[in-house]
């Protein structure tokens, strides 16, 4: 859900006695699928991810949902590190065109229909000198 | 399918994000329409892959 891999690649770039250099030159091209690269909306991620990481780690993660969230640090960090990379890779991100139904927590329980990530947040911007300014600006 | 800024393909799909990656068959649209860009890639990766390795090797 996170950009994992992307964290992957970023790890092999830095890491010292070239253990992981090999994945990295190896690594032509990355599909995305809707992937939020600039955060994501915790309204309607955060139920979804409290339970995953209680079924996982026993106990909620909140530093989960604040990675996740639009404008975190550690998704700027990454989107920069990542930012290094990108100019050696082809990259493909595909976009959802239409709304998720989901159930949401209001006065009760309700189906409502929500775009999960945006067209936004899903594309990544790939100009040299801007990747800090979209990196940082979060969701529309 | 439009060519984004530099080396960014944006593939957008007739979908919402849980069936975003959920294709019919081979014969989906969707499934066609990420194949076809997929299998470009496939065929220019070897050469610009190789092309690393020896320039590293040169070093």
């Amino acid at each position: 859900m996170l950009p994992m891999v992307a964290q992957a690649l970023v790890l092999s770039n830095v890491d010292t006695n070239q253990r992981f250099a090999d994945i990295r030159k190896s690594t032509y091209s990355i599909c995305f699928f809707g992937t939020p690269h600039r955060g994501a909306d915790v309204a309607v991620w955060g139920k979804f991810l409290v339970n995953i990481s209680r079924a996982a780690f026993k106990h909620p993660k909140t530093q989960l949902l604040d990675t996740l969230r639009s404008q975190s640090n550690e998704l700027l960090e990454l989107a920069l590190d990542f930012g290094d990379l990108v100019p050696q890779l082809q990259i493909v991100s595909c976009i959802e065109q239409n709304e998720t139904s989901i159930r949401k927590w209001g006065v009760e329980w309700k189906r409502v229909m929500v775009s999960c990530i945006t067209r936004y947040s899903a594309q990544r911007c790939l100009c040299d000198n801007c990747l800090h300014s979209c990196a940082s600006l979060g969701m529309d | 399918m439009d060519i984004g800024q530099n080396n960014q393909t944006v593939v957008s799909l007739d979908a919402n994000h849980r069936d975003l990656c959920k294709f019919a068959d081979q014969t989906d649209a969707m499934y066609r329409n990420v194949f076809r860009r997929i299998q470009e890639l496939v065929q220019d990766a070897p050469s610009v892959v190789l092309a690393r390795f020896n320039q590293n090797h040169g070093e």
